[in-house]
């Protein structure tokens, strides 16, 4: 049976708070960890919290950390045994998986077989199919031209989902309304995919109106042991990009979640899969449930699942890697109580959600009972512009939704970022929705309700007034200070200045410089 | 002593009501505040130290002598504003209709030389049915008095005129000469002659309004720099005003730091200037971006709106802005236009703010109205006053300079301290339009297509002339500059300026083109 | 200090006094309220009012306080009384009624953009007018409606003509 071997060195090739994420998970577990960073990243918190840091690059990610030679070469370099990917960059894309295989070093992340399955959307429909997992009505391959597109759009209805294979994670795909949409967009959607992903297959697929998105975490190991971890809830969404998220999810009941666990097992089973994964799921109204895509990494969200079920997510994917056997039979996994989560991005909410990249010149991070905070950064770092605007997570446990709510409340309020926009304004406002509060949201909630209505306040607007006036107040004392200074010290003027002015008053001249010349 | 006191109070009381409780409510009925109240709004609160409160006029003719009210007409002392020292007179409608006598020129007279002894600004709030006629030649002879003083104190203490009510006959030159005069809307009016006198020698009808109102006089000619939509308005603009300007014309203009970052970059500056020159775009859009707090209070809005002239600051300092106005008449220079910039540059000369000259202009404006009215002297006014001008002198070259009209325009050769251009800048003798058309009149006309010949030669032209390199080739621009660090760049040259001494040759005054 | 504080277009007239170090008395409209201020963070604030501990975090960006307080953002404007007469004197009223649109200089119509009838937004371009090779976009200064149009493409006209009238 003990057909593993225990890692003794990992290389993380991500960066910001998942770099860091795993490199918790390897410390405690007692692997050394090695990172690598860009030019911009030399300061980031990562690569201290690393025993190994190695140069990669400038600091475009394409010129470091999706450069497969250089991350494969410092794992080599540094004698890594295996490679964690995080999510994002390299995490899903099978050229790295077979140079990591090609240099011995294991790919922390599931086999490159299913990867091919899954990866690509339209294969993984198709096998979904087979497995007789319920899919969105769609056609599953790739359009092949306009024509072709506008055929099939009509085929199965307005509005329809326009999606890149390649993408993921809400990038790379369209709703579109009507035929007059499509036409216009339809070059642009594709030289979009091209531009991100390399690839501009795209495929069409019906679009469920008002749904709701929730995804079971699953794990299955390389001996065919499979579990799921439940569900969590990702319907608070900002243009296709989560926002909150949460377990368990209030549109489905107890009988339906078993249903999606076992349709999760199955979908993931059907491609020999043997990592951590999730398997993403589109509920309606009814509770009809269709299968979306596997994104075969670790998510962004998995710590939601962790504190409702107690199991160290990371440290399951790198076991199951090492080839052990799941630790965890189903019925061990239990759902405990309600987590949230806020991805805190640097983000002006104010201003249409731009990047605020930037000095952070203050960093407060709220603290106590059941609150995590999963940070990549710190007081007087600097978020750069080349990455994901995402800096933290901000996560609460507590026993059931209410109290998570007012948990959550607690803990924005304590959190403090200088120098730099960040959501945090804006989850208060999520959070005080009483169409959130009370559950009934969808993918679209965000864009149809919080951002267009306004949003009660609980803040004294009389403080608020108080502290601005004060703080003008304070300014204008500041600016007069300055006016001192400046009477004080050059007011006077220079008795260069002052003899000039008193020649040219009584008509005495310097020399001869009125015939100037050029 | 107590009764004294109270006699004496009496007494102040007695003259501070004017000329009584009625004409008071007459001139509040008009929509015309009182000579004290005026004062009151303007002033820093309890600042106001009044003069002369118990002179009388001394004139025993036509029942005068049983006529007499303390103070005569006219209310002045001094105060501060923002906590600067200004000298006041505050003409009362309510006393004999504001009319001057003797006794009221020799308080405003007496304010003014000690304006002058001091070194600080005379502010004067007219409201004055013009001479008294009862007192004849003395009246006159006030009058005089005070316009000699305007005549000595200009150029040495800055003089702010507000026309708040009839302002008529001789009484209308004291303005004319100060620095500033502001108008209040429909309750004030200056002329010489008025409605009834024209009428009956020329036989033409117009209303008072129409002839010497705020807007007649901010619009058709240049007498009035400001329209004010009331008094408490118009007194607003004079404070407005102070700000910009020094106390007298040895000191600098006052400093007001600022929080607004001197490098900041405005790259937006970008899409504000198109490169087509036959597109305009709005010159005061440029200005707002770039001085401190987009704060720039212009001058002379609604005259010549080719021409743009104002006050801003720039890192705290205090600046003169000349500009053309693409948008308007392409920015070319007319007659008005001149006469505009040159007053406003002798302004700035006189009391040492510095000139930014930001220039997109085509050149002069042809026209037979234009020559008529005699563009050649007033163009040669804005010459004068740009090449005597010995305070620091920072041009910007946004787009055009053609012609003549770059020579004048504070160019390298009038002494401008550091000129500038945007990479877009087309430095040259005219337009390629016109320049093609007399230098290749031959070529033109012997062309197979001539359309097509055109094109190309003005391509040619352009790519040859109309840049910024050949000038700073020959060092007339000292930089060619980024337009997103145009802020930063002028505050640099600003700084590096702020200490110029430069000086003319000795002469009693030169003679400006009038 | 006197100011006008601007919150969603809401004005309160609030005066702020140092009555000692870091205490400040503030009047809003007719309420006082005695503050005390300490600068904590960057620019946190902690205020105790009447004993009530509040944080608030604020942030000055282009004459606008962002307020962070209780978890609610405050969007104000403070400006002093006479700063704000002289803003308000300066920015003019925003167009109403019914507009003339008259040329401002003489030029050729060598475009025209909307006829009798349309509905235009303000900012729109009406009609392009040429003077010194220069074209001047002619914009709606307001939405309304085209209700009459003075001038034709090729026409010159005069300062001061009519050319449209938007309602």
């Amino acid at each position: 049976m003990a057909d593993y071997k225990e890692f003794k060195k990992v290389l993380i090739a991500n960066r910001g708070e998942i770099a860091i994420r795993i490199a918790r998970a390897c410390k405690k577990m007692g692997i050394e960890t090695v990172t690598v960073y860009s030019e911009a990243d030399r300061n980031a918190l990562h690569v201290r919290y690393a025993d190994e840091a190695y140069f990669i690059g400038a600091s475009p990610a394409a010129e470091s950390y999706l450069v497969i030679d250089k991350i494969v070469e410092v794992a080599l370099k540094s004698g890594c045994d295996a490679v964690h990917p995080g999510y994002g960059f390299l995490a899903e894309n099978s050229e790295f998986v077979k140079a990591c295989e090609e240099n011995n070093i294991t790919f922390i992340g599931p086999n490159t077989e299913s990867m091919y399955i899954l990866g690509d959307k339209t294969r993984a429909r198709q096998r979904m199919i087979e497995a007789q997992v319920p899919v969105v009505p769609g056609m599953k391959d790739p359009v092949k031209d306009l024509d072709d597109a506008l055929a099939r759009a009509k085929e199965i209805g307005y509005p329809i989902m326009f999606k890149a294979s390649a993408g993921g994670g809400g990038k790379g795909m369209r709703l579109i309304a009507s035929e007059e949409e499509f036409k216009d967009v339809y070059d642009l959607a594709k030289g979009e995919a091209l531009n991100a992903f390399g690839d501009d297959r795209m495929y069409i697929e019906k679009a469920i109106v008002n749904p709701r998105h929730v995804e079971v975490q699953i794990a299955r190991d390389k001996h065919g042991n499979a579990i799921h971890l439940y569900e969590r809830e990702c319907s608070i969404q900002r243009r296709h990009q989560k926002v909150i998220e949460e377990s368990p999810s209030m549109a489905i009941n107890d009988e339906v979640r078993h249903k999606m666990g076992d349709a999760a097992i199955k979908a993931v089973t059907a491609a020999n899969y043997d990592s951590v994964g999730t398997v993403e799921f589109l509920v309606d109204k009814d509770m009809n449930f269709y299968f979306l895509e596997v994104n075969t990494r670790l998510q962004v969200e998995h710590p939601v699942t962790e504190m409702v079920t107690g199991i160290d997510i990371v440290k399951m994917q790198i076991e199951i890697a090492e080839g052990k056997p799941l630790a965890y039979k189903q019925e061990d996994v239990k759902q405990i109580g309600h987590a949230l989560e806020c991805r805190i991005y640097a983000e002006d909410p104010d201003k249409n959600f731009m990047p605020s990249p930037g000095l952070i010149t203050g960093l407060r991070l709220p603290g106590g009972p059941g609150v995590r905070v999963d940070s990549g950064v710190y007081s007087r770092g600097e978020v750069p512009i080349y990455y994901d605007p995402m800096v933290a997570k901000l996560i609460v446990w507590d026993v059931d939704r209410q109290n998570a709510i007012a948990r959550m409340k607690r803990a924005l309020n304590e959190y403090v970022v200088k120098g730099i926009k960040t959501t945090i304004p804006f989850h208060q406002k999520v959070l005080r929705n009483k169409d959130f509060i009370d559950g009934n949201i969808s993918t679209d909630f965000i864009d149809k309700e919080v951002l267009v209505k306004p949003q009660p306040r609980e803040g004294s607007l009389e403080v608020a007034i108080a502290a601005a006036a004060i703080k003008e107040f304070l300014r204008e004392k500041e600016l007069k200070k300055k006016l001192v200074e400046f009477n004080e010290t050059c007011a006077s003027g220079s008795p260069w200045k002052e003899s000039g002015r008193r020649s040219a008053m009584f008509g005495a001249s310097f020399g001869d410089i009125y015939k100037y010349s050029t | 002593m107590k009764e004294k006191l109270e006699k004496l109070k009496e007494l102040e009381a007695q003259a501070e009501l004017g000329g009584g409780e009625k004409r008071i409510e007459k001139q509040h009925a008009q929509g015309k505040l009182t000579a004290r109240e005026r004062i009151k709004l303007l002033l820093d609160e309890g600042s106001f130290v009044e003069f002369d409160k118990f002179v009388t006029h001394r004139c025993q003719d036509f029942g005068m002598d049983k006529q007499k009210i303390l103070g005569d007409g006219v209310v002045t002392g001094y105060g501060t504003i923002d906590g600067r020292l200004v000298y006041i007179f505050s003409q009362d409608f309510t006393v004999f209709g504001g009319s001057l006598s003797g006794a009221f020129a020799k308080k405003i007279c007496k304010i003014m030389d000690l304006a002058m002894k001091t070194g600080a600004p005379v502010i004067g709030l007219n409201d004055s049915g013009g001479a008294r006629i009862q007192e004849g030649v003395e009246s006159l002879a006030g009058y005089a008095d005070i316009f000699l003083r305007n005549v000595m104190a200009s150029g040495v203490i800055p003089q702010i005129s507000v026309i708040m009510g009839p302002t008529a006959g001789g009484a209308v030159y004291s303005p004319a000469v100060t620095d500033f005069t502001i108008m209040v809307k429909n309750t004030s009016f200056m002329f010489i002659t008025g409605p009834d006198v024209i009428k009956a020698v020329t036989g033409e009808e117009i209303t008072k309004e129409e002839l010497g109102g705020a807007d007649a006089h901010t619009t058709k000619t240049q007498v009035a720099h400001f329209a004010a939509e009331n008094d408490e308005d118009a007194l607003m603009i004079v404070k407005e005003l102070l700000q910009f300007i020094p106390q007298n014309n040895m000191e600098d203009p006052p400093y007001q730091p600022t929080d607004d970052p001197a490098n900041r970059r405005e790259e937006s500056i970008y899409d504000l200037i198109p490169s087509d020159p036959n597109k305009p775009y709005n010159m005061k859009d440029l200005i707002k971006k770039v001085v401190d707090d987009g704060y720039f209070f212009e001058i002379q809005e609604n005259y010549a709106k080719n021409m743009i002239v104002g006050f801003a600051r720039l890192n705290g300092r205090p600046i003169g802005i000349v500009a053309n106005q693409p948008q308007f008449f392409a920015g070319a220079l007319d007659y008005k236009a001149a006469i505009k910039a040159s007053r406003f540059i002798r302004f700035c000369d006189a009391f040492n703010i510095p000139i930014i000259t930001l220039e997109d202009q085509p050149g002069y404006m042809p026209g037979v109205a234009q020559e008529h009215n005699g563009v050649i002297v007033h163009g040669a006014k804005l010459l004068f006053a740009y090449a005597e001008a010995t305070v620091p002198k920072i041009t910007l070259i946004t787009r055009k300079a053609y012609g003549g009209a770059y020579d004048v325009m504070a160019s390298k050769h009038f002494r401008a301290d550091v000129n500038y251009a945007y990479p877009i800048a087309e430095i040259a003798v005219m337009g390629p339009d016109g320049a093609v058309n007399i230098l290749f009149r031959r070529e033109l006309a012997e062309a197979e297509n001539p359309v097509e010949k055109k094109a190309e030669l003005v391509q040619m032209y352009r790519d040859k002339f109309a840049n910024p390199y050949v000038a700073a080739g020959l060092g007339y621009i000292d930089e060619v500059i980024d337009p997103a660090d145009t802020r930063l760049k002028l505050i640099q040259a600003l700084e590096l300026t702020k200490n110029k001494r430069e000086s003319n040759p000795p002469k009693k005054h030169g003679n400006i083109p009038l | 200090m006197a100011y006008v504080a601007n919150i969603d277009k809401v004005e309160y007239r609030v005066n702020v006094k140092e009555v000692e170090a870091n205490k400040f008395e503030v009047t809003i409209d007719d309420k006082s309220y005695l503050v005390d201020t300490q600068l904590t963070e960057t620019s946190v604030y902690s205020l105790i009012v009447n004993g009530k501990s509040y944080e608030t975090d604020v942030d000055y960006q282009d004459g606008v306080y962002n307020v962070l307080t209780e978890g609610d953002l405050f969007k104000i404007e403070v400006m002093d009384e006479l700063k704000k007469k002289m803003l308000e004197r300066r920015g003019g009223g925003a167009a109403e009624g019914k507009q003339i649109i008259k040329s401002e200089m003489p030029g050729a119509i060598i475009d025209v953009k909307v006829k009798v009838g349309d509905e235009v937004k303000e900012g729109d371009v009406l009609l392009i007018l040429e003077a010194m090779k220069m074209q001047n976009e002619i914009r709606a200064p307001k939405d309304g409606e085209v209700k009459e149009l003075f001038v034709k493409a090729g026409e010159n006209i005069d300062a001061d003509a009519k050319m449209v009238v938007i309602e």
